[in-house]
């Protein structure tokens, strides 16, 4: 009864009232369905993880049944085959799960940053500035967002090494310094649009340029700011193609996936139940850091906008 | 007076220019190095070719030679003309389908509605995971569970048949590419002075109207961003087809994207100055369409009343 | 409401979070892990430390399907041999690291100036690619002097075949790397399953026979009494034996869904078969060309007269019969659906369908499955299938006891029934040495290259991997009757064949490497493989008119480097 009231109670909320619009409803039943076919697939994945091979082979059980028994083995399997030995050094070395997420930490974050911070500065200038330079510098990240350039991986290489960035999670802050075509976009919308009256009242005020970039301006983009570290930070964390040619002495936690989800290099967890145990280990972690944290991080952020 | 306020602005001028060059210098520097240091090479190869001198590669200039068999390839390859056209038609789903929905999602979480909280975190939560993950368990899903499900399929997935393949692989591009938009969109939205959206509900504006003429042109920039950026990308859009194919996906879902990566890893040094004439001739092509096309956006959009 | 859905995600994820926590809890922090090389079953290499006192060389291997467990075992012997040598001035003995990774092609190309790896065993690689930026060590002495410090009289050279010569030996006579191991794209059959539905042939044509009675047809080898008797001799017979498999429950087929290009690899050695050594013809454009196609009516061929190939005309050679037969191949396995439903699921990887290939004997729900397509170096990719068999099904189901075989290709018409099989190295397989070593460790790392490839290095090799390498040596009986049934099968097969390293150091095929791969005479642009297309419904005559107009005298002199 108290619950029946309770959940009268929720749909004369002030949420369904809004909802109950023909724009809500079609939207609240499209994103069902969108929810619906993200959470399909992943309770499917769940529940897989959790089957014998054996019985996941389309010769016993098929795809389609419910794990008899449970096999939490699947997950001690992810746990004992997902580190990865360094067997290009000597002595070899095997990185454990806690050093590879803490790589990962330490690549994403610091690289998300010195790419935001790389983005805000170039874009404040070209933003706030009508110097001719601003234009080209313009134009040439617009340029360098579009051309597809091929097979300079060696010269790549060959420049990391000559400046001693070469296997260091620092010398991919280097790297990672320079202005990604999205991130630069974002700030520069943004920046163009805060009223000049903003920084010229301050500059009467005697204020010079470093403080009214710092103190002024860029509290107006603060929003933005946290959103691109969020991107930034995320692509790096997915991202294993750079920890593997550039870092090879430091795996992180998504390199550590692609060796696991490769077939060949480890046969006894080749087969799918084991590989979306793998996948769950992999998601798992970064989905409850961000429902932990997903006020912070979706909070009140802007784009592009202006407070 | 007025020489002292001409000499008083040229040294303001010139401040700003020194505060200016002093916030650029380190990314130049790291740009001249990194980029046109690292990628100069392959950009003067489009004019190059390779020859072989004492077991030695040797590169010749080639002068518009790659060019021509670019041309060539257009003309007579079977690959290229799909590729151009999955392009097309990637980049006009992204926009027209990607962008719509998520501008509907992000109005539909701006406005509170019902799970609006739930629904974001949802739909962001594709973003936070890799790839890697997504395409196991989408491709484990419409391969496995729809030849079990549908007997008509004949016992192959969606991605195995040539019909379903390209629109399977559309859905999934759009499947998993909300995160961003709604981010920035939802965000945009949620800076709107909320006094602008009450002083036109009292002036009587229904939601339709209130969305065309307030909201929209108020997270305009935002959108033209993310068009530009898709603009910008049009050439190196890969529609994840690595990630569900490595290099054996089917000439006809091919993306330009794709197909330049492919045929780098596959194809060695000889065919890099081929590819670097690629490079160069679709940059000639976005570059402008991508500078007008801002521009354009920035004309057409819609103004707030 | 909100609130529990939002509770209910998060324990669904706490939950799967606290089993990972559990399994951790539980596991010996002391077991130590998978072992050094990370990958390979059965080889645990305990944790080492830097033996000063004694030269290092450093070894890099692609740890693919054949694994890394053949190097150990070189490394060992390696190291006890030379454990009182000097090869670098003030140290005694070796200590050798090994690089385990799977890089291929440029992704290690790239890297090698850099790394301080010396010798690599790599696959997937453009040999000239790499020895023509100056990134591998001109090793022509020590392949062309004789073996003669480890009890040999034959040079490395005089044990390479052919083939293998016109590929890896420069227009210079230089060598810049030895092949590594022998790919080959094959059927593999499973005795047990031909044996149980009576499936090999007798001399009438009928299938009566089991491996062992008397009375087997004479196979493709036209020889009685040889390893490949009640095995399809011709392309018609192997329809026989699909339609009576079909007839009496058993799957014919099954490949790789994922890795379409398996199965066109499969094509292209089939083709290779047909073609035997005119096959060359396809990248030396250099002699006569007798197995063109002029025109085919009903399925019947009607050949052009023997043709002068050169690189002017080279497109001629996509007209070769040995595309046709082998597209027909596809075509019938495909359009009377003679394979397992999972061959065209792309989420099947490679080691699924060696699994089902593997497991489908034991089903009582499904048929069983009587070939598969595979790489010859699958059963060692397979070590976790066969664990997995062991534990539920007893010791009868592991490698060393399950009885598996190669399958001759069958010719594609009866005149060459008794001509020897030709089959074609996919690999791309190089071991060689890294330009960038010392002087002082050159001597040391030529000493091990020399090792591996010493008839016992390669018969140990064969013994760990049931795979050959691109060189002639003896298998002694006592070696052979040692092996699994897989393995005896290998060595039957290659005793009888010419392997074909499918290039040459012409300056043609190195510039055009990337025009002239195997798969090219199947790349139609109805779907990505033919196999895929006949699936969705294309006829064979539409695929092969595609593959047969893939040049004309036009484009082929616009696309092809000279």
């Amino acid at each position: 009864m108290e619950k029946m009231k309770k959940f009268k109670g929720f749909f004369k909320s002030d949420s369904w009232k809004k909802t109950l619009t023909p724009f809500g409803i079609v939207s609240f039943l499209v994103l069902f369905l969108y929810t619906m076919s993200l959470f399909i697939p992943f309770g499917w994945a769940i529940i897989s993880s959790f089957r014998s091979k054996l019985s996941f082979s389309e010769y016993f059980d098929g795809a389609f049944a419910w794990p008899d028994p449970w096999i939490i083995d699947n997950y001690k399997d992810v746990l004992k085959y997902f580190p990865i030995t360094l067997t290009h050094v000597s002595p070899q070395r095997t990185i454990g799960l806690p050093e590879m997420i803490f790589n990962s930490f330490a690549y994403s974050l610091g690289s998300a940053f010195v790419a935001m911070a790389t983005a805000l500065l170039v874009a404040y200038v070209v933003a706030r500035f009508d110097f001719k330079f601003c234009g080209v510098i313009y134009f040439i990240i617009i340029i360098q967002m579009i051309i597809p350039i091929v097979g300079s991986l060696p010269s790549e290489l060959r420049m990391a090494r000559l400046f001693g960035l070469y296997d260091h999670i620092w010398g991919m802050y280097i790297m990672r310094a320079y202005v990604s075509g999205m991130y630069f976009l974002i700030f520069y919308g943004a920046f163009k649009l805060i009223p000049k009256d903003y920084a010229e009242a301050a500059q009467i005020d005697g204020a010079g340029n470093l403080t009214i970039m710092l103190r002024i301006m860029i509290p107006f983009v603060k929003g933005s700011i946290f959103t691109i570290i969020l991107l930034a930070f995320i692509g790096n964390w997915n991202d294993y193609q750079v920890p593997l040619m550039y870092m090879p002495s430091h795996p992180t936690f998504a390199f550590g996936l692609f060796v696991f989800t490769d077939g060949s290099t480890h046969p006894e967890v080749s087969d799918t139940p084991h590989q979306l145990a793998g996948c769950i280990t992999m998601a798992v972690p970064l989905l409850v850091l961000f429902l932990i944290f997903q006020k912070r991080l979706l909070g009140d952020i802007t784009v592009g906008g202006l407070k | 007076m007025q020489k002292n306020s001409v000499n008083a602005f040229q040294k303001k001028r010139m401040k700003d220019m020194i505060f200016c060059l002093c916030i650029i210098a380190v990314p130049a520097v790291q740009f001249c190095i990194f980029y046109v240091g690292v990628n100069f090479n392959s950009i003067l190869m489009a004019f190059q070719k390779v020859d072989i001198v004492n077991n030695r590669y040797v590169y010749k200039m080639a002068g518009l030679e790659n060019f021509e068999t670019m041309w060539f390839e257009l003309k007579h390859g079977f690959e290229l003309p799909y590729a151009i056209k999955n392009s097309f038609i990637a980049f006009i789903v992204t926009v027209g389908v990607g962008t719509t929905l998520a501008l509907f999602f992000s109005l539909y979480i701006f406005k509170g509605m019902a799970f609006s909280k739930t629904f974001r975190i949802i739909l962001f939560a594709p973003s936070m995971i890799s790839a890697i993950v997504t395409v196991k368990m989408y491709e484990g899903f419409v391969e496995t569970a729809f030849p079990a499900i549908f007997d008509s399929l004949d016992g192959s997935g969606l991605l195995s048949n040539l019909d379903t393949q390209f629109p399977t692989l559309l859905f999934f591009m759009v499947w998993v590419g909300f995160g961003t938009q709604i981010l920035m969109y939802s965000g945009a939205m949620n800076s709107i002075d909320t006094s602008i959206i009450e002083a036109a509900k009292l002036d009587g504006a229904n939601a339709l109207r209130e969305f065309v003429s307030i909201i929209l042109p108020l997270i305009y920039p935002t959108i033209t961003t993310f068009l530009v950026v898709n603009l910008a990308g049009f050439f190196t859009n890969q529609m994840h087809l690595f990630s569900f194919y490595a290099n054996g996906a089917d000439p006809t879902v091919s993306t330009i994207g794709y197909m330049l990566f492919k045929r780098t890893r596959k194809g060695g040094i000889m065919e890099y100055p081929l590819l670097a004439a690629y490079s160069i001739a679709f940059t000639l092509i976005a570059a402008p369409v991508t500078m007008l096309g801002r521009k354009f956006l920035e004309k057409v959009g819609p103004k707030l009343e | 409401m909100k609130k529990s859905i939002k509770k209910l995600i998060s324990l669904l994820c706490v939950g799967v979070l606290s089993a990972g926590a559990v399994a951790c809890g539980s596991g010996d922090p002391a077991e130590p892990g998978p072992g050094p090389d990370n990958s390979s079953p059965g080889a645990s290499v305990p944790a080492e430390d830097v033996d000063t006192s004694k030269a290092q060389l450093y070894i890099s291997n692609f740890n693919g399907g054949v694994g890394t467990d053949w190097l150990y075992a070189a490394r060992a012997r390696f190291e006890e041999k030379y454990k009182n040598t000097e090869f670098v001035e003030g140290t005694r003995g070796v200590q050798i690291w090994v690089e385990t990774h799977k890089n291929a092609g440029t992704a290690v190309a790239d890297k090698m100036p850099m790394e301080r790896n010396e010798i690599y065993f790599l696959e997937n690689t453009n040999y000239y690619d790499m020895a023509y930026t100056g990134k591998l060590l001109d090793i022509t002495d020590i392949v062309t002097e004789d073996l003669t410090d480890f009890g040999e009289s034959k040079s490395i050279e005089d044990k390479l075949a052919d083939s293998y010569k016109n590929y890896f030996r420069t227009p210079d006579q230089k060598y810049f790397a030895l092949p590594h191991y022998r790919s080959i794209y094959q059927m593999t059959y499973d005795k047990d399953v031909f044996d149980e539905y009576l499936l090999y042939f007798d001399q009438a044509g009928g299938l009566t026979k089991t491996s062992t009675d008397s009375g087997r047809s004479t196979g493709p080898d036209g020889k009685a009494g040889t390893y490949d008797d009640g095995l399809p001799a011709t392309y018609a017979d192997m329809w026989t034996l699909c339609e009576t498999m079909v007839a009496r429950g058993v799957d014919p087929f099954v490949w790789s869904g994922q890795h379409g290009f398996y199965m066109t690899l499969f094509l292209a050695a089939l083709k290779a078969d047909f073609e035997g050594a005119e096959g060359t013809l396809n990248y030396t454009f250099d002699g006569t060309a007798t197995k063109l196609v002029d025109t085919i009516s009903n399925g019947k061929v009607t050949y052009k007269a023997p043709m002068t190939i050169t690189q002017e005309n080279g497109y001629e050679m996509y007209n070769s019969a040995g595309t046709y037969y082998a597209l027909s191949f596809a075509d019938k396995i495909v359009s009377n659906k003679w394979y397992a439903n999972v061959s065209f699921n792309t989420s099947q990887s490679h080691i699924d369908a060696q699994n089902s290939f593997l497991v489908s004997k034991y089903s009582t729900k499904a048929n069983p499955v009587g070939m598969l397509v595979e790489g010859c170096w699958w059963p060692h990719e397979s070590a976790g299938n066969f664990q997995t068999l062991e534990s539920n099904f007893g010791p009868s189901a592991s490698l060393k006891n399950r009885r598996l075989a190669i399958m001759p290709y069958p010719k594609a018409t009866a005149d060459l029934v008794g001509t020897p099989l030709t089959a074609v190295d996919t690999s791309m397989s190089v071991a060689c040495i890294n330009a960038n070593i010392s002087e002082e460790k050159k001597e040391l790392a030529k000493t091990f290259l020399q090792f591996v490839h010493t008839d016992e290095s390669l018969v140990e090799f064969l013994k760990i991997t049931n795979m050959t390498r691109g060189f002639e040596y003896e298998v002694s009986d006592e070696v052979y009757n040692s092996l699994c049934s897989y393995a005896q099968s290998v060595v039957d097969v290659i005793k009888n064949s010419n392997v074909l390293q499918p290039g040459c150091a012409k300056d043609v095929y190195v510039k055009n490497y990337a025009s002239l791969n195997l798969e090219k005479p199947f790349e139609t642009g109805h779907g990505a493989h033919p196999h895929v297309a006949f699936k969705n419904g294309k006829t064979l005559n539409q695929v092969w008119s595609a593959a047969r107009a893939k040049y004309t005298k036009a484009t082929w002199d616009k696309l092809i480097k000279v």
